[in-house]
């Protein structure tokens, strides 16, 4: 098997995602199993997918970058989808990084420092422990809603995949201590697609009332009860 | 709670715009040939860009010819459809008997009442055919009425409900496009679910209805909103483009990108004459 997914899909290093998905596409009509049925083209369509799989699952990891830079860096703009990617909080260097980290009394940049709340330690101790659920329990029956508080509840609430919880205590942990990296961090984190995605909105013009083709003269002739926001 | 993804039109090429419309006029066709001239009442926009997009990714053999129809009578229209249409006239049904019966259940809207009789026979015919994406329009319409009548559930469980919806309907079949499909829809619908609870906040906030958003009230309501959407929005966009999807791309571009946003935009605008109007009342 070829080792460089590029030249599999006969490109070199390099070309952009259009050509990729082109040559993709190409290849797929040739080989697929709906198309030629034999033992060989179904090895050759497995090659292909893997090929397209980890180039473009690569690009993503890297959104936003050039296509040219794209094989470079590892985990850039589009870290933050992951929590336990390496940047991610739950990742070897984020704060969460389990026994190593804080927990164990490490590193002196780790969240392990509460002002003393015993409550808000064993919320730490859940969240290094991956137990979501448990942790967001304990940070209920905490009345006083300190920028802490919010960042462990939006870790928590990450970890759950409860993304627009996370996102809004993470900038309510921010707006409260602006100055604390390890919130910004998170936040960042949490919007590293939307960076990606504001970039590539930028090319188009202010959406108007949209376009309507048919639905209001329907609503006119039937009372249609279905097309509300027309 | 349907019809926010559309394209932003003035974008569109002429091209683009004859590709969109003669999808649109495929799937309006189709639903009436399938499901009889009523269910063209309940055509969507997101259906139609689900055909475009399924279509794009799949390229089955289409379908493509001009006609005159009852709406339009004296000019005729390019249209195309294939496989994916008929799928997607299926759902749409679908989608309208089940919200056909909320509303009944709702508010005993006798439009409703009437829609649902009319679609139910139609329905246990689509069950048998597409029983995964059926369960799932079932199964999520009846825990999204159960949550709003608990109106306990943040914002993230009652949009999670929604996308699991459309996650399911945009998996035409298991096989390698599954993944990326699966977690666009989920994605796509959690961002329809948030925008259609903004759309509704200002009425659910004077009736006193169950609104996700509601904790979420104040003056910076529309910004946190569309710090969420972005969030969510990005991550359909991000799952669209490891897609191998060629043709038409440019034109589902142009609806995820821009088009989504034609809701928010107006509501901010609103917002806008609104603030405006209470400062000139306050001088």
């Amino acid at each position: 098997m070829n080792s460089d997914p590029y030249a599999v899909l006969g490109l070199t290093r390099g070309a952009s995602d259009d050509e990729v998905k082109s040559a993709y596409k190409k290849l797929a009509k040739k080989y697929h199993p709906d198309i030629n049925p034999s033992a060989e083209a179904e090895d050759k369509m497995k090659e292909i997918n893997a090929a397209y799989d980890a180039i473009v699952n690569h690009k993503a990891d890297s959104y936003g970058s050039p296509a040219g830079s794209a094989q470079g860096g590892y985990g850039g703009a589009y870290g933050g989808y992951d929590p336990f990617g390496p940047d991610g909080p739950f990742g070897p260097n984020g704060p969460f990084a389990g026994f190593g980290g804080a927990y164990a009394g490490g590193g002196s940049r780790r969240s392990s420092n509460t002002g003393g709340d015993d409550r808000l330690n064993a919320v730490y101790r859940y969240l290094a422990a991956g137990y979501y659920r448990e942790a967001l329990n304990t940070l209920q029956d905490i009345p006083d809603h300190t920028a802490r508080w919010y960042y462990y509840s939006a870790v928590a609430n990450m970890g759950l995949g409860n993304r627009i919880a996370a996102l809004q205590h993470a900038r309510e942990a921010v707006q409260m201590e602006p100055n604390n990296m390890e919130y910004q961090e998170l936040l960042d984190q949490l919007q590293a697609g939307s960076e990606a995605y504001r970039g590539r909105r930028q090319a188009y013009s202010a959406p108007g009332r949209g376009l309507d083709f048919c639905s209001q003269l329907f609503c006119l002739f039937f009372c249609c009860p279905f097309c509300r926001p027309c | 709670m349907f019809g926010y993804v559309v394209a932003n039109h003035d974008d569109l090429t002429p091209q683009q715009m004859e590709r969109y419309r003669g999808a649109y006029c495929g799937l309006c066709k189709t639903l009436g040939q399938r499901h009889g001239f009523f269910s063209r009442m309940s055509l969507t926009y997101d259906m139609t860009f689900l055909v475009v997009l399924l279509s794009s990714l799949y390229e089955p053999p289409a379908e493509q010819g001009t006609e005159r129809c009852a709406l339009h009578p004296a000019k005729p229209h390019p249209y195309w459809r294939n496989e994916i249409t008929e799928y997607a006239a299926d759902m749409n049904v679908a989608l309208a008997y089940y919200n056909s019966v909320d509303d009944w259940r709702d508010d005993h809207n006798l439009g409703g009442l009437a829609q649902a009789k009319l679609l139910k026979a139609k329905c246990d015919e689509i069950l048998q055919h597409y029983p995964r994406q059926m369960r799932a329009i079932q199964y999520s319409l009846k825990e999204l009425a159960r949550l709003e009548k608990a109106r306990t559930a943040g914002p993230d469980e009652a949009a999670a409900c929604f996308g699991t919806l459309m996650g399911e309907l945009f998996v035409l079949k298991e096989d390698h496009w599954s993944t990326p499909l699966r977690r666009m829809g989920i994605a796509l619908g959690k961002f329809i679910y948030i925008l259609d609870a903004c759309d509704d906040l200002p009425e659910d906030r004077r009736t006193g209805g169950y609104n996700p958003l509601l904790s979420m009230d104040g003056d910076d309501f529309l910004t946190r909103c569309r710090e969420i959407l972005t969030m969510l929005i990005a991550e359909a966009a991000a799952e669209f483009e490891k897609l191998p999807i060629v043709e038409d791309a440019a034109l589902l571009r142009n609806i995820l990108y821009s088009g989504v946003w034609s809701k928010f935009t107006a509501l901010e605008a609103k917002q806008k004459t609104r603030s405006k109007g209470d400062t000139k009342q306050h001088e």
